[in-house]
C-alpha cells in the first residue's frame, strides 16, 4: 500500500515536471514562430531564418476559451483578425537588451513595425528587418461578438504575475524574443 | 547622556523626513474588465471630465541642509534595513546599536550635499510657471479618450460638458440626466501629475507620471458600477533641473504620450479587453 502510494507520487512529481519544463506563463497568444527559448529568461534570443521572417502563432479563439466560455460567447465570435507588433530591443546587439532583469524588465518605446488586420495567424514580415540586431514581438487577437469589439491581452511572458495586472502604463511584460541573422 | 541626544537627533531627523519626503502611493491592481453583461447594458455613455484642476506632485532636490540631512538619514536607514534583512539576532543587535551613529553620518553626508534651499525653489517656481496645472489637462484628456473610443469602439459616446465633479472626493450624482438618453456616464478625470523618484536621494533621477481614475456610473440608479485608477510613467528619467531647463521643454513633451497611452488603456479596459 505504502509502496503503491510512494510510487504514484513519483509518478505525480515526473508528470509536474515534465509538464512544467515545457511551460513558462504566457499570457495571450503564445508564439509558434519564431520560438520561445527556454533560456528566455536569461537574455536568450531565437534567431530567425532571413530577414523577413514568417511569425505564427496560436490561432483564436483557444481550447481554454471554450472551456471558459460564458454564455455560449465564445460560439457566436465571428471577423477574428490579429494585430502584430515588433520592438527593437533597446541596446541593439547586446545579449541583454530590453531588460536589467527578468522582474524589472524596461518599457518599450513605441514599436518599429506595428500591423493590424492580420487575417491568419501567420505574417510575412514585409519591409526587411536590420541584420544582426535583437528584437521582441507581441500579438493579440482582434474578434467581434454580438457587434462589439473585443481583444485579447498582448501576448508576452510574466514571470512576475502581480505585474501583469499592474494599474502602470505603458506595461512590459517580457515580450517574445527573436534575432536576425548577419547579411 | 550622549546616546541619548544621539537618539533625540535621529529622532527629529526622521520626524523632518517624513514631512519633507512627497511620496507617490502604489496603486492597487487592476480590477477584472467589465463583465459582458455590463457591456452590453452600458447604452448611450455620456463622456464627462472632472472639473478641477489636477494636483501637482513634484519630487525635488533636497533644499537646503535640513532637507538634505533628513535624506541622508532616511538613505543610510534604508541601507541598514537592507543590509541586516537577511541577518539573525546578531544582525538585529549590530542594527540597534550602530543606526544613530549610522544616521547621523548620513545625516551630516545628505546636508553637506544638498543644494541651498533658494535655489531649488526657484527652479521649482520657474517650472510651475512653465508647465502650469490647468483645467486644459482634464479637457485634453477627455478629448483624446474620445478620439481613440470612437476609433476602437461601437459604442455610442456622447459628449456632456460642464457636469463632471468640481473636487476630487465629490459624490456627484447624475441623476439630473435621466430622461436625456444617457443610460451610463463614463467619468475620466487627471487627479494628479509631476516628477516621481527615490525620496530619500539628494538629487534623485525623476520620472514624469499622471494619475488618471475613471469611473462608469448607472444612471438609474447612481451605482458606480466599475472604477479604475491608472498612472502613466514616462520611459525616461531625469534629474530634477534636467526637467526644468529649456522652459520644461522635455516636461511639457511627456504629456501627450502619456493622454494617447492612459487614453488607450481606458478603452481596452472599459470596453475592449476579453480575459478568460
Amino acid at each position: 500500500m505504502i509502496e503503491s502510494f510512494t510510487m504514484r507520487k513519483h509518478i505525480f512529481y515526473l508528470i509536474l515536471y515534465l509538464v512544467s519544463a515545457g511551460c513558462y506563463p504566457v499570457s495571450g497568444l503564445k508564439p509558434i514562430y519564431p520560438e520561445v527559448l527556454k533560456s528566455h529568461s536569461g537574455g536568450a534570443f531565437f534567431e530567425v531564418d532571413s530577414l523577413q521572417p514568417t511569425f505564427r502563432w496560436e490561432s483564436f479563439p483557444r481550447p481554454q476559451d471554450l472551456g471558459k466560455d460564458q454564455n455560449g460567447m465564445v460560439g457566436r465570435i465571428r471577423n477574428v483578425t490579429y494585430e502584430l507588433r515588433i520592438w527593437q530591443a533597446q541596446d541593439g546587439n547586446q545579449a541583454k537588451p530590453v531588460y536589467h532583469h527578468h522582474r524589472f524588465p524596461e518599457p518599450l518605446h513605441k514599436p518599429i513595425y506595428s500591423r493590424q488586420r492580420i487575417p491568419e495567424h501567420l505574417h510575412k514580415i514585409e519591409e526587411p528587418l536590420e541584420p544582426s540586431t535583437n528584437y521582441v514581438w507581441s500579438v493579440r487577437a482582434r474578434f467581434e461578438v454580438d457587434g462589439g469589439t473585443r481583444v485579447t491581452e498582448w501576448a508576452g511572458i510574466w514571470f512576475d504575475q502581480a505585474a501583469r495586472r499592474s494599474s502602470v502604463v505603458p506595461s512590459h511584460p517580457l515580450y517574445y524574443r527573436f534575432k536576425t541573422p548577419p547579411e | 547622556m550622549r546616546k541619548r541626544s544621539i537618539l533625540q537627533i535621529t529622532i527629529v531627523l526622521l520626524i523632518i523626513h517624513l514631512g519633507y519626503a512627497e511620496r507617490i502611493q502604489a496603486l492597487p491592481q487592476l480590477p477584472r474588465p467589465p463583465s459582458e453583461e455590463l457591456r452590453a447594458h452600458l447604452g448611450t455613455i455620456g463622456v464627462v471630465s472632472v472639473q478641477f484642476v489636477p494636483k501637482v506632485k513634484l519630487l525635488t532636490p533636497a533644499k537646503g541642509w535640513v532637507s538634505g540631512a533628513a535624506r541622508g538619514a532616511a538613505k543610510t536607514e534604508g541601507q541598514l534595513m537592507g543590509a541586516t534583512a537577511g541577518g539573525r539576532e546578531l544582525g538585529a543587535i549590530c542594527c540597534v546599536v550602530l543606526t544613530p551613529f549610522a544616521l547621523c553620518g548620513g545625516a551630516l553626508s545628505g546636508a553637506a550635499k544638498a543644494p541651498p534651499a533658494a535655489e531649488v525653489e526657484e527652479t521649482q517656481e520657474e517650472l510651475n510657471k512653465d508647465v502650469p496645472a490647468n483645467i486644459e489637462i482634464q479637457e485634453k484628456m477627455r478629448a483624446q479618450f474620445l478620439e481613440v473610443a470612437r476609433k476602437e469602439t461601437h459604442y455610442a459616446l456622447v459628449l456632456l460638458e460642464d457636469r463632471g465633479s468640481v473636487v476630487p472626493d465629490e459624490k456627484l450624482s447624475y441623476d439630473s440626466l435621466v430622461g436625456h438618453d444617457i443610460d451610463t456616464v463614463l467619468e475620466i478625470g487627471v487627479l494628479n501629475f509631476g516628477l516621481k523618484g527615490d525620496y530619500t536621494e539628494i538629487d534623485p533621477t525623476l520620472k514624469f507620471f499622471m494619475t488618471l481614475r475613471t469611473r462608469l456610473i448607472r444612471i438609474t440608479d447612481g451605482e458606480v458600477v466599475y472604477a479604475v485608477t491608472l498612472r502613466c510613467e514616462s520611459l525616461t528619467n531625469h534629474t530634477f533641473d534636467v526637467w526644468a531647463s529649456n522652459d520644461a521643454q522635455l516636461l511639457k513633451e511627456e504629456f501627450s504620450p502619456c493622454y494617447s497611452t492612459l487614453a488607450e488603456k481606458i478603452v481596452e479596459e472599459v470596453f475592449l479587453l476579453y480575459l478568460p
